[in-house]
């Protein structure tokens, strides 16, 4: 009995660690040199490090209309490549957006951020269902020391402004998605 | 190159130019899982057969993909070959076919993800079809739009203004994506934040309309699904008559020879730091056409006017 469950536990264990190394070969084939650009790619990365631009980078937009800012926190899982070499940017792209970037750094798990610059077409609360709470979130790494990069995106905007709080899983094996093209991350509203 | 009118207006024809950049091997897997299963197939069994890549749509056996020697073999397994350059191609072959009546011949193309030898090519088709010192390879739309805001082309007084602008690249909802996918998606990004910033005196041509054609995926929608969208946007900044789609656009036939031959059609390819790609100087054979999806978008090319009459 006690061998029985001794191998069972050795099976399901052998499975886990060739789940969580496949995670981690997948992430590896994905990433692409980035040639010709990486040096100048690179060196714009390290001046934003060292100027202290790792966080939101507002745009200097005028905004004729409504202007509200909202705290946005993203919760990532799936694989984060580790390495002192290896950052970590996110960007947000929306109509509304008065900004583009709202961290670079090494990657971590969990980002704040407070009042980020929206200008919105219509005054009141957003919600899912309007055109202005909708964005795309991207998420690249890039090793600085292999002059590689990856990213994470979708072919479908969604209402993360509504939202604020979102959970983000990085997804190693591209998906359809909603609109039959290709995503890289599923993005749900944090609970 | 035309002379400056009694009113002292230059008029500019723009090409613009997005990346196009190899998604490899996952992402073939999820758009093609059939094409790819055969052609892993077909390189153990030897064969030859057709894998037209990620953003092409279909293999014509009787196009330009049958292409120098090895060409179609090439397809099974580099999903650059024949999508790398399809941008550019348009572009080229936007300056031959929709620049007539302008002064002067732009063309802007983010020049992210290419190699040396694959820049030259852009370079010497700019400069046998844009006018001369009118080729911009760039890296941000922030720089685009420095471009496009110029009030006057360099050593001349007369005002600059803008007749057309052809917009090849990946689209998204509400996003022409100049970088998608690429190292520098955020910075080649634009959006109705970027159309803000475009300077209408550009577009006034003075009893003509000017007209802007995007042949990106979706741009004539919003992410919500409303038609409109960034061209809309577009039309409402800069006064300029917006043509684009709902779905998606297909490049599919930009090496498409028809009856003649890859060599007689002048197809060539640019072998340079472990790519290979089709290319040819003159640029595409034939021009964008539209895709099916998403099906639930509408159908045709849409046109957008200043204040919303569609």
């Amino acid at each position: 009995m006690k061998r029985r469950f001794a191998l069972g536990l050795a099976g399901l264990g052998l499975l886990a660690g060739l789940w969580f190394f496949s995670e981690r070969i997948l992430f590896a084939m994905n990433w692409t040199n980035m040639g010709l650009d990486g040096a100048e790619i690179i060196a714009g990365l390290r001046a934003d490090l060292a100027a202290g631009r790792t966080g939101i980078v507002v745009s200097d937009l005028p905004c004729v209309k409504d202007r509200v800012a909202l705290d946005l926190s993203v919760n990532l899982t799936g694989h984060l490549p580790r390495g002192e070499q290896v950052i970590m940017r996110i960007s947000v792209t929306g109509p509304q957006a008065m900004f583009d970037q709202i961290y670079l750094g090494p990657p971590v798990p969990v980002i704040r951020v407070d009042a980020t610059p929206l200008c919105l077409t219509q005054t009141g609360p957003l919600a899912d269902t309007d055109e202005e709470a909708f964005a795309y979130l991207n998420i690249s790494f890039y090793d600085l020391e292999e002059n590689q990069f990856q990213s994470f995106g979708s072919e479908d905007a969604d209402p993360i402004f509504a939202w604020q709080d979102i959970n983000v899983e990085l997804l190693e094996r591209p998906e359809k998605s909603r609109s039959q093209g290709v995503t890289r991350l599923k993005i749900t509203p944090a609970m | 190159m035309g002379e400056e009118t009694q009113c002292c207006i230059l008029k500019d024809y723009i090409s613009i130019v997005g990346t196009s950049q190899d998604f490899g091997l996952l992402y073939s897997l999820v758009q093609h899982p059939r094409q790819l299963a055969r052609a892993a197939l077909n390189n153990l069994s030897g064969a030859e057969q057709i894998f037209s890549g990620g953003m092409m749509a279909s293999g014509n056996p009787n196009s330009g993909y049958r292409v120098i020697e090895d060409g179609a073999a090439q397809m099974d397994r580099n999903t650059d070959y024949a999508n790398k350059m399809m941008f550019a191609a348009q572009g080229v072959r936007g300056l031959r076919v929709n620049s007539g009546g302008a002064d002067f011949k732009t063309l802007i193309y983010f020049n992210t993800g290419y190699t040396t030898q694959q820049r030259a090519a852009i370079e010497t088709a700019g400069a046998r079809y844009a006018s001369p010192g009118r080729t911009f390879g760039i890296s941000a739309t922030s720089r685009l739009i420095q471009l496009i805001n110029e009030p006057h082309f360099p050593g001349r007084s007369c005002d600059r203004r803008i007749a057309r602008i052809d917009i090849y690249t990946h689209g998204l909802p509400d996003d022409l994506a100049f970088g998608y996918e690429g190292p520098l998606a955020a910075q080649q990004s634009f959006t109705a934040t970027h159309t803000a910033q475009l300077d209408p005196e550009r577009f006034d041509l003075v009893g003509r309309e000017a007209t802007i054609y995007s042949w990106g995926c979706r741009t004539a929608i919003t992410s919500g699904g409303s038609t409109g969208g960034l061209a809309q946007s577009l039309a409402d900044t800069t006064g300029a008559t917006v043509y684009a789609f709902a779905r998606r656009t297909n490049f599919s036939q930009t090496w498409n020879t028809g009856s003649r031959s890859a060599e007689d059609a002048g197809l060539n390819e640019i072998v340079s730091d472990g790519s290979r790609v089709l290319w040819h100087p003159a640029g595409a054979m034939r021009g964008v056409v539209e895709g099916n999806t998403p099906s639930e978008n509408p159908p045709g090319r849409f046109t957008f006017r200043p204040g919303g009459d569609e």
